[in-house]
């Protein structure tokens, strides 16, 4: 087991409790917890992939391989990514949170099962 | 004014005057424009074959602007005027919004002139489904409160038959390459093609004559909408689907439709049988005009699929005869509705002593819609049944069942109405000058194309067979 | 343009004319342009006649009526021979006086416009029928006498009787003309042609093969259907709801025996030689017809004798005649019928007409057995209706005797078959029977004690002078027969001296109104006991069980438009409405609007998806090479 493929599972066990957890969960802050928590599971895959499966050889350690060194990306590929993932999930949990807001204004409570109005 | 073109815009140029005029001049608009259709289709007949007229339009999908005049078609665009003019003769007085009544009589006018001048499939087919539109307003809005699920019924039928039709000529239009979808371009087709691609055409015309299984809209429409407005339907509209089966099936599917020929022979054979049986009971005037049209339409179309000459200029002379005498008899559907009587026929008896000259001319539309000799449409029949028997005897003897039946329930609607003791009390005025006007041209015809077949219609028919 | 069209115009343009100007016409002068039509068409008729003698036969050609491809011989075009010759001056003749005897009769009516519009309409259609040089003209004709009789036998359209009989005739007269129209179809698709003297050739009937018989068949069920013969007789007895004069002119004299017509004109092809020997089916077609002839004769004959209304007595009396007629044509002695035909024509006519003038006399009393004593008080009616009841039995010199002679004679042969002589011995019987009936008629009527009190209501002259010119034809025609059936039948009619044959005819007449006169002179009514009603009445059983299968098919088409066609109409799509509805409802309930149901939805979804992707790339991929 390489470090890379142990992060790469902390990654997926991260994206499956936040799923897990957005289905299950009725209370929409926790809801958005877990979506957090899906949003930085991507983002720990994607900063494993700079680090460990990326073109700069210095950082690997003696022990991995590369099949070619053009076949992978850059390190920086991946860290740009996870600025961007960030960002959105920053704005995102800003838009989300106000909606929240804006409903326990008027609902006095904030449960998902009870918000169906969009019932078709 | 003369040319073919000028055949659709001058009731399309009409229908959108007519909108504009008040209500009580809009029937007066509407009647001059189907008098000035109906010359002009006159002319097309006198002036004898002319050039075709063609405008490119989607020439990618192969679709263009073509008209010209087909034999099978020519009696069509005289009857459909006439029609028009018989429907707007005997408009309910008292009618509300008569302007949209009337342009959207004259949009229907329009509609199926150009079915019947067109001569490129897509162009037929944009036609055909034209002519839903107006209908579909006429019924809804004029039809009384079961008018709309009447109208939206058969917009749905007529919908379910068509939709494959598109999706056949988008796949001939594709399997012809450019040559375009002319009906002149589409003979000889392969014969797997025909097979494959058969049903998709025949559905749209079965369910527009109609034939057995696919007759649910015809009840309803006839029952609910205005009187003069089915009379143009039975008698024009539904001979698009004729048209259809002389043109499209037997024209460019020869082979397909001999081979399929069994079937659809057999649902033709249920329908005349059938709607037989039901116009002899059906409970009132419409329902046994309705039953009788799907009992005639079988007629019709077992005698095209039979594939014979004879049965074929029978079917074409049908397509007229049977439109004068069923949309004469709804017109007198709609005279008697006029004058407040019901349509029941166990309320009706004896009217022959108020109004003896409808009685009269319902007498000989009677007549003539059962096939007495000497009206229009015993030579239609004639020939019609020789081509039959000629491709099978049994079947014949069958078909003419449907013949015996006609009789029976062409009396049913006459001498219920008609004969028997009169109702005391009851004086209502005979026919006044308008429905004169508006009914005897086809009472005439009725006698003028049974003494004289040949003379007027089956000579257009021989460059056809 | 030949003389032969004035035939059929003249009365056309009268019917037109009574139709639409009889209100400024006047009654009067409706039923003179009426009768002056007819007379022109007799004149034209008349010299018809004479050109055909001058010129053997001709046609005259108008257009081309209808235009089938592969099919000749359908044209506008009359054809004039012997045969039609004689029948346009018969029906023509007989026609104008019954409109003069109208005038009088339908004096009182109202709707006299319709009337004689009607009535030369139908005399216009029969011209036709009769001058009709090719089949399917011929049929135009047929349905257009078929219509007449309808809307003259429903004349008195508010009784319901009339309507439903007019009805019943309409009805059987329309499967009649189904049957000639497959008789069309068999000869057009053998023989290619429609005209009578085209395809009445033996090598164009020798292309009809096996199909001749079905061909003849056809014609001869129409032609019963016309008739009235067994078994579509059934709507002669109650065509007797129309006015006297119509069951004068279309029931006695001229509709009904448009079947004889063709019968004769079609004789070719019943009489069909195949090579050198008879062929053996083809001679089956003429012992049927022989057969029902005898038939319908006979069991008429018996249903008159227990009738005891007047003109009912005379439907059945002509249903018998028909009978006789259409034996001859089985038989072969064509001659003979059409013979017969005309002199049925005058004393059939002057019979029924003279018993409307009594029924007309009497107020509409038409039951004889409340009739009697009208001898002494009208004489000139009384002895016109002897002249008849005389033909009709067969005495000579009247023309009856001369006539059924000749069908006897024809029907015995040569004496050497005995389904022959069998067949001549019931022509014999149903003499017997018909000078009975016939006599019980005139004596009941006439000399019977009067059953009746009131006063007479005297007929008009206009009503008399026709009756004595039928009568005048009645004694006449019977000198004329010889020359007729010789030009009918092509050959002299065999010499027969005055053998036995005759003599049991004679005697036979004799009889019959001998045992009428003396039964029913002091005004007994039956001779026959009360029992034997039933069987005498056999002709009515079969009505009885068409009215039976006309009602049940009536109710069946009632289930079938109420109940079965809303199946098919109403609730199939509704099925289909419902379960497209219901689908949607299921597949609503995927909205729900529950977001952890979106969410979950959606992530069970995508995971499936990229498993379903990862592993058919594999797939692909694995099975492409490595």
């Amino acid at each position: 087991m390489t470090e890379g493929m142990i992060t790469l599972g902390l990654s997926a066990v991260l994206f499956a409790i936040g799923s897990v957890g957005v289905a299950i969960r009725r209370n929409p802050l926790i809801m958005f917890m877990c979506i957090e928590l899906m949003l930085n599971s991507a983002n720990l895959a994607l900063a494993t992939f700079s680090r460990y499966y990326s073109r700069v050889p210095e950082t690997l350690p003696d022990s991995i391989e590369l099949a070619s060194s053009t076949d992978l990306g850059s390190a920086t590929d991946g860290a740009v990514f996870v600025f961007l993932v960030m960002t959105i999930a920053a704005a995102e949990a800003v838009v989300g949170l106000a909606i929240i807001i804006a409903i326990f204004r008027t609902h006095k409570q904030v449960d998902a099962d009870e918000l169906a109005e969009l019932k078709g | 004014m003369t040319s073919l073109s000028a055949m659709i815009l001058l009731p399309l140029l009409g229908a959108l005057f007519c909108y504009q005029t008040r209500d009580r001049n809009a029937v007066a608009t509407a009647r001059v424009v189907a008098l000035l259709s109906l010359l002009q289709s006159l002319w097309a007949l006198v002036d004898g074959p002319r050039q075709p007229f063609s405008q490119p339009w989607l020439p990618q999908l192969g679709i263009n602007f073509d008209l010209a005049l087909h034999p099978a078609g020519l009696a069509m665009l005289v009857l459909t005027p006439l029609l028009t003019w018989g429907a707007l003769g005997l408009t309910r007085p008292g009618l509300e919004r008569r302007s949209e009544y009337c342009g959207h009589l004259l949009m229907l006018l329009a509609g199926l002139q150009g079915l019947f001048l067109a001569d490129n499939l897509g162009l037929f087919y944009v036609f055909f489904e034209l002519i839903l539109l107006p209908t579909l307003l006429l019924v809804a809005r004029w039809g009384g409160e079961r008018g709309r699920a009447a109208a939206l019924k058969f917009f749905l039928y007529t919908l379910m038959g068509s939709l494959p039709m598109l999706l056949g000529i988008l796949a001939l239009g594709f399997q012809t390459g450019g040559n375009g979808l002319a009906f002149g371009q589409l003979a000889h087709l392969p014969e797997e093609l025909q097979q494959s691609l058969f049903w998709l055409f025949a559905l749209a015309f079965l369910v527009k004559l109609p034939v057995f299984p696919l007759h649910g809209w015809q009840i309803d429409l006839y029952r609910t909408a205005p009187a003069p407005v089915a009379a143009v339907v039975a008698g024009a509209m539904s001979k698009a689907g004729a048209y259809g089966l002389l043109r499209v099936l037997v024209g460019i599917f020869p082979e397909a439709t001999a081979h399929f020929a069994p079937v659809v022979a057999g649902l033709a054979l249920i329908s005349i049988l059938h709607g037989g049986v039901s116009a002899l009971g059906a409970p009132c005037l419409r329902g046994v005009l309705a039953y009788s049209s799907l009992s005639h339409l079988g007629l019709l179309s077992l005698a095209v699929v039979s594939g014979t000459g004879s049965g074929q200029s029978g079917a074409i002379l049908q397509m007229f005869s049977h439109g004068i005498c069923t949309g004469g008899l709804f017109l007198v559907v709609a005279a008697l509705e006029n004058r407040g009587f019901s349509t029941e026929i166990k309320h009706l008896s004896g009217l022959a002593r108020s109004t003896p000259q409808l009685a009269a001319l319902a007498l000989v539309l009677t007549m003539g819609s059962l096939g007495c000799p000497g009206l229009c449409s015993f030579p239609a029949e004639l020939s019609m049944l020789l081509g039959i028997y000629t491709a099978s005897p049994g079947l014949a003897l069958l078909a003419s069942a449907g013949v015996v039946l006609a009789a029976w329930y062409g009396l049913r609607f006459y001498q219920g109405t008609f004969n028997g003791p009169a109702q005391d009390g009851l004086r209502h005025a005979d026919l006044n000058e308008s429905e004169w006007v508006a009914m005897l041209p086809l009472v005439l015809l009725c006698f003028g194309v049974g003494l004289f077949p040949d003379l007027t219609i089956l000579q257009w028919t021989r460059a056809l067979l | 343009m030949d003389t032969i069209w004035l035939v059929l115009a003249l009365p056309l343009l009268g019917s037109l004319l009574c139709a639409t100007h009889y209100r400024t016409l006047g009654k009067a002068a409706t039923g003179m342009v009426a009768s002056l039509a007819i007379l022109g068409a007799f004149v034209a008729s008349v010299q018809t006649a004479y050109q055909v003698q001058l010129r053997h036969e001709f046609t005259a050609h108008l257009s081309s009526w209808l235009h089938i491809p592969g099919i000749s011989g359908l044209d506008f075009a009359a054809l004039a021979d012997p045969l039609s010759a004689t029948m346009l001056c018969t029906v023509t003749g007989v026609a104008f006086l019954i409109h003069c005897f109208s005038m009088g009769y339908m004096a009182d009516e109202e709707d006299y416009g319709r009337f004689f519009a009607s009535l030369n309409l139908f005399v216009a259609t029969m011209v036709l029928l009769v001058m009709a040089n090719n089949l399917a003209l011929m049929l135009v004709g047929w349905g257009g006498v078929g219509y007449a009789s309808y809307s003259l036998i429903g004349f008195y359209r508010q009784k319901p009787s009339a309507v439903s009989a007019a009805r019943k005739a309409f009805l059987i007269n329309v499967v009649g003309d189904v049957a000639l129209m497959f008789a069309i179809f068999i000869i057009a698709t053998h023989c290619s042609t429609l005209e009578f003297k085209a395809f009445l050739q033996p090598d164009k009937l020798d292309l009809l093969g096996g199909d001749l018989i079905l061909a003849g068949l056809c014609l001869m069920v129409g032609a019963y259907a016309k008739s009235a013969q067994l078994p579509l007789h059934t709507w002669l007895p109650d065509a007797m709801e129309g006015p006297t004069p119509v069951s004068a002119l279309i029931h006695a004299a001229t509709m009904v025996t448009a079947g004889v017509y063709l019968m004769v004109r079609c004789a070719p092809l019943f009489r069909f030689v195949h090579g050198q020997e008879l062929l053996p089916m083809a001679d089956d077609l003429n012992v049927i017809m022989m057969r029902f002839g005898a038939a319908t004769a006979l069991l008429a004959a018996l249903c008159a004798i227990a009738q005891n209304d007047l003109k009912r007595i005379l439907a059945y009396s002509t249903m018998s005649q028909l009978g006789y007629m259409f034996m001859a044509a089985g038989a072969g002695a064509y001659g003979a019928a059409i013979f017969h035909l005309v002199t049925h024509a005058f004393f059939k006519a002057l019979l029924f007409l003279t018993a409307g003038v009594v029924i007309h006399a009497l107020h509409g009393e038409q039951d004889i057995r409340k009739m009697g004593g009208l001898g002494k008080k009208m004489v000139g009616v009384q002895l016109a209706f002897l002249i008849g009841s005389l033909a009709l039995a067969g005495i000579p010199p009247l023309a009856g005797f001369f006539s059924k002679e000749s069908i006897l004679l024809g029907v015995f042969g040569d004496g050497k078959s005995v389904e022959h002589e069998l067949l001549w011995a019931v022509g014999i019987l149903t003499a017997l029977l018909t000078s009975y009936y016939t006599g019980r008629a005139y004596v009941l009527t006439f000399w019977a004690p009067a059953q009746h009190e009131g006063k007479l209501h005297y007929p008009s002259s206009s009503m008399t002078w026709p009756l004595a010119v039928l009568a005048l034809a009645t004694v006449a025609a019977g000198f004329g027969g010889h020359d007729l059936i010789q030009s009918i039948q092509g050959q002299a009619p065999p010499e027969e001296s005055f053998g036995g044959l005759q003599l049991t005819a004679l005697a036979v007449g004799v009889v019959g109104l001998g045992v009428a006169y003396s039964t029913h002179r002091s005004g007994r009514q039956r001779l026959v006991p009360e029992g034997a009603d039933p069987y005498l009445r056999g002709c009515e059983a079969i009505d009885g069980l068409t009215k039976s299968l006309a009602a049940s098919f009536r109710g069946f088409a009632d289930k079938v438009a109420i109940k079965l066609d809303p199946v098919v109409s109403q609730v199939c799509p509704d099925l289909v409405r419902r379960s497209m509805l219901s689908t949607s409802t299921l597949l609503c309930q995927l909205q729900s609007g529950s977001l952890r149901l979106y969410s979950f939805t959606v992530l069970t979804s995508s995971t499936l998806l990229v498993l379903v992707v990862y592993f058919l790339s594999r797939f692909i991929s694995g099975g492409g090479g490595q």
